[in-house]
Formats: structure tokens, C-alpha cells, sequence
């Protein structure tokens, strides 16, 4: 009997748990640790951050949908790893207060992104600065502390509001562009609109960067590039801009910022939600040997990601022209029993250009592993390792080069007037082998537009996801 | 660096959002779109 033990469950672990269980959970031993005892539907946490939806719609407790998957849940967080074959376990902080060694034959990492708010001074819920929606109880601060404005707004006060990434190197920069684009939406709803300024504070080169690169995709029978299309979008809704900053540091209603020329300025602000920088859990976690030798650097990079088979070290120039640099089977070299999944596993490098300043600051997007690639990422690991117990051998591979995604980032929640933005891309990081056109991406299957059916779209995939992620009756149909 | 460009090269015109609240070509729109992701998951190296 093997014990495959999944660590965390966000889009990526709860995918694999939900495969493993399903198809290992009877004859196998299938453990699932993660600090929360319930899933978190993140991409609707921009409506819970508006007030627009009840935040216990956005969750599902794991301990009885692990009870049905014939999946162990331990309730707690991994605070050290024994990955030598002679002693194979993790130790977990149990949740009430103990500890527990799980011993594994196959481990997979899928902690998701540590949130590190300390890289930029001042930023944070805990400073009282910046909001945050990147977690549940942030984003129930953030909308109780939107209310708050519209209250001062309805009395006659105006505000300017700034949207955006907190750091020279930070992610998610689709979620910011959903979440100012829903303020925008619920202060028209709310006849107020007039009375704020909307700014949209990014580390992107362009506008509709993404962290991808952007797209360019064929719109109404014409080529046309997601920097053009969200500068469309943003004049349209009276959205102001301020892209390729990196913010250096935040006091209250002020951030201080670097540009991509090295020149310093400020930013001011009455409301301000910036998605901070991204690390990966690997900081905290202790990687020892038997003999209590520090095995840290052969599983966790310098950012606390999973290393991979991916090739790292590549200068950008080389890695944007090798489609194979970006790992397959998401398999650590050193221990061959230990994966990564989602966010947490180290990616080869940025997919948008990076940047330095004069100055030698960074500004650099970090590249996106959220939601859909989460989601299959922590399916291709799953299906392997069930290969690896039923037939000791993997078959089972997909590069992010190879990787088709569809992001949908609504613009309000009303399915009668309300719209989203649309991207489907094929393949997430630009094969320029492949497809050698400006993009580097299939444009048969690339497509971006805006309407209503985005917003029917956006509602479809919460109810079918919440009802795949507690693993009821047909589950395994809908795709990730 | 900051840019409001000063000559926007696509705009969202008044058509184009008829056509973005039109319920009868969105409802087209959500069964075309639908088929397409659901094509285009099956074509990669889903197995």
C-alpha cells in the first residue's frame, strides 16, 4: 500500500486529492494537510472584496468532501520535510496545537503563494495601508472597508482609488484588473461613480500584460493586442492608468514608486487594494536529512518554490526561444517521489519581459500559475503518481508552452447587464517555435472579447467549479 | 512608465456595446465561446 501525502488545498492540491482519492483512496492511502479546513473559490473573492456576495458561498469545508474521496485530512501546516530514502515524512503543526509525522511514498506540494506584504514597507491589511483580496479574511476586511468609503461617498465626500500590484515583481494582475473593474461597475450601480477616481497602479510593461506577455488576438476580423484592448476598456469605464511602476514603498493614502526610466514619484490615495509579491511557502518550510543535514536547496530555490524539471538559469533571450525550458511533469530531480503543483512549483523564469531600472530595481510580472493551469497542473501530477503506483511509470506531461488557459474577469455580477472580459489563450507562455508570429500563440484558438456572455460565463464557472471541487457525482466532466 | 496614450489605436464604440448587451447575440456568443474552450481542452493534451 503506498501513502501519497498532498500538501495544500487550493486549485492545484484539491484537484490532485480529489483524482488521487477517487482512484488510489480505497486500496492507497490518500492524506491531505492544509492550514485551512475549508477550499476557497479565489477567483470570486473580487466579488466577496465588493460586497457583492456572501463570502460563505466562496467556500467548501474539505472534511467531508475528503470523508467521501476516501482522502485523510490533517489539519494543520507542513513545517518540515525528511525527503532521504531512509526516512521519508513530514511534520505537520496540527491546527489544535500538536504535531504529526506523516510518513509518505509520494509527496505533493501544492502550498500556493506566500504572501509577502514585508518586500514592500508599509504594504498590507496588517499596516492598515493597502487592502488585500488574495485571501478570504482579507478580502471581508477589503469589503468591509469599500462600504465604509461608499458610505463617506453617499454623505457627498469624493475619493480616488487606486487598484493594483504592490511590488516591482508581483503576480495577478488579471485579479486587480477584475477588481477596479467591479468598483467601477458597483459605483455605477450605485450612482457614485462621479465622485471617485479610478486608477489602475501595475508593474506591466503594457496594459493587458497579464504577466503573460499580453495577447494579441483577432477581434472583430482585425489583429488586435490586450494592451489595445484594455486601454479600450479602461477609457471607456473613465479608468486612469499608471503601468510599469514598481511600488517601493507605502505610507497612509501614499505610495512611494519607481518607474522602468528610474525616475521616483508618488501616488495618493483615500482606498487603495495592491497584490503584494508572491513567494512561495518553501521559506518557512526546514528540508533535513537524517542526520539533521540542511536539504533545503535541493527541493526549495531561493524564493522557497519547488524546484522542478524545468531548465533554470537561462538568460531571458534564450528562454523565450525554448518552449522546453518550462517543466513538464512537475517532478523534483533530486527526490523523484516529491512534485510540485500550482503556484508552488518554481517557474524557469518570467514570461513577460523583464525589466531593471538604472537603479537595478526589478520590474518584472511574475508569472501567473493560478486557477485553470493550477488546476491542471495538480491533475497532471495526480494522474502520474497514480501511474507511478499502478504501473511505475509516468505518462502523463504538459509544459505551460503547451498549456491552454481561458480567464474570465467580470465587470459586475449582474447576469442582465452586467460583462466580462474574455481571454482564451493556447498556449499560455508563447512557443515562438511553434507558432512564429508576433505572439507566439495559436490565433485560431487565442481569442479575446467583452460582453454579457462573460458575465453568464463567469457564472457558470463558479457554480460548476464549486460543485466539481466537492466531488459530487460527475465531477471528473467538467475540465479544470 | 506611466501612459494615458494620446491616440488610441481601438475603441469600444456605441455599436460595440449594442452588441455587448444584445441578449439574443451574447446568449450566440456564450454557446460559441463555450464550444470553443470545451474543443480547445480536448485538443490539448488532456488524457
Amino acid at each position: 500500500m503506498a501513502t501519497i501525502v498532498v500538501v495544500g488545498a487550493g486549485f492545484a492540491g484539491h484537484t490532485a486529492a480529489l483524482y488521487l482519492g477517487h482512484h488510489l483512496g480505497k486500496k492507497h492511502e490518500v492524506v491531505m494537510v492544509n492550514k485551512y479546513d475549508y477550499f476557497g473559490f479565489v477567483p470570486s473573492w473580487v466579488w466577496v472584496g465588493t460586497g457583492r456576495m456572501d463570502p460563505q458561498k466562496t467556500i467548501i469545508p474539505l472534511k467531508p468532501v475528503y470523508d467521501r474521496m476516501h482522502v485523510r485530512f490533517v489539519h494543520g501546516a507542513l513545517t518540515e520535510i525528511h525527503p532521504e530514502p531512509e526516512e521519508q515524512f513530514v511534520v505537520v503543526q496540527k491546527a489544535d496545537g500538536g504535531t504529526e509525522q506523516v510518513a509518505y511514498d509520494y509527496l505533493i506540494i501544492a502550498t500556493g503563494p506566500y504572501l509577502n506584504f514585508d518586500a514592500t514597507p508599509g504594504l498590507g491589511p496588517h499596516t492598515g495601508n493597502t487592502y488585500s483580496i488574495c485571501t478570504l479574511d482579507h478580502a471581508i476586511q477589503t469589503r468591509d472597508a469599500y462600504l465604509e468609503l461608499v458610505q463617506r461617498l453617499e454623505k457627498g465626500d469624493k475619493a480616488k482609488i487606486v487598484i493594483g500590484t504592490g511590488h516591482g515583481t508581483a503576480t495577478c494582475q488579471g485579479a486587480a484588473f477584475e477588481y477596479i473593474s467591479n468598483i467601477h461597475k458597483d459605483l455605477v450601480r450605485r450612482g457614485l461613480r462621479d465622485r471617485v477616481d479610478l486608477v489602475f497602479f501595475s508593474n506591466e510593461p503594457a496594459l493587458g500584460d497579464f504577466g503573460i506577455r499580453g495577447v494579441t488576438a483577432r477581434y472583430k476580423g482585425q489583429l488586435v493586442t490586450s494592451a489595445e484592448f484594455v486601454e479600450a476598456v479602461f477609457r471607456d469605464f473613465g479608468i486612469q492608468w499608471e503601468i510599469g511602476r514598481a511600488a517601493k514603498k507605502i505610507e497612509p493614502g501614499r505610495i512611494y514608486w519607481e518607474d522602468m526610466d528610474g525616475n521616483f514619484g508618488e501616488t495618493t490615495f483615500d482606498f487603495a487594494m495592491l497584490v503584494p509579491q508572491f513567494k512561495g511557502h518553501g521559506i518557512h518550510i526546514a528540508v533535513k536529512g537524517p542526520n539533521g543535514e540542511d536539504l533545503h536547496d535541493k527541493i526549495f530555490n531561493a524564493g522557497g518554490f519547488v524546484i522542478v524539471d524545468g531548465i533554470y538559469g537561462l538568460p531571458y533571450e534564450r528562454l523565450e526561444r525554448n518552449p522546453d525550458a518550462w517543466p513538464s511533469v512537475y517532478q523534483n530531480p533530486w527526490y523523484p517521489n516529491i512534485f510540485a503543483a500550482g503556484i508552488a512549483f518554481a517557474p524557469p523564469g518570467p514570461i513577460s519581459v523583464p525589466h531593471t531600472t538604472p537603479n537595478g530595481t526589478k520590474i518584472a510580472p511574475a508569472p501567473p500559475r493560478t486557477g485553470m493551469i493550477s488546476g491542471i497542473i495538480g491533475r497532471i501530477v495526480a494522474l502520474n503518481v497514480i501511474d507511478l503506483v499502478k504501473k511505475g511509470r509516468m505518462t502523463h506531461d504538459e509544459r505551460m508552452t503547451e498549456m491552454f488557459a481561458a480567464c474570465v474577469a467580470s465587470v459586475g455580477d449582474s447576469l442582465w447587464d452586467g460583462s466580462a472580459v474574455i481571454l482564451v489563450v493556447h498556449p499560455v507562455v508563447p512557443d515562438f517555435r511553434r507558432y512564429p508570429n508576433e505572439g507566439g500563440r495559436d490565433l485560431f484558438v487565442t481569442h479575446m472579447e467583452m460582453g454579457l456572455s462573460g458575465a453568464w460565463m463567469k457564472f457558470l464557472i463558479h457554480h460548476t467549479f464549486m460543485y466539481k471541487f466537492k466531488g459530487l457525482p460527475g465531477w471528473r466532466i467538467i475540465p479544470e | 512608465m506611466s501612459t494615458q496614450a494620446n491616440s488610441p489605436t481601438f475603441e469600444i464604440t456605441a455599436r460595440d456595446k449594442f452588441w455587448m448587451n444584445c441578449k439574443l447575440y451574447q446568449l450566440w456568443r456564450f454557446i460559441l465561446l463555450n464550444l470553443k474552450i470545451l474543443k480547445a481542452v480536448d485538443q490539448s493534451k488532456r488524457s
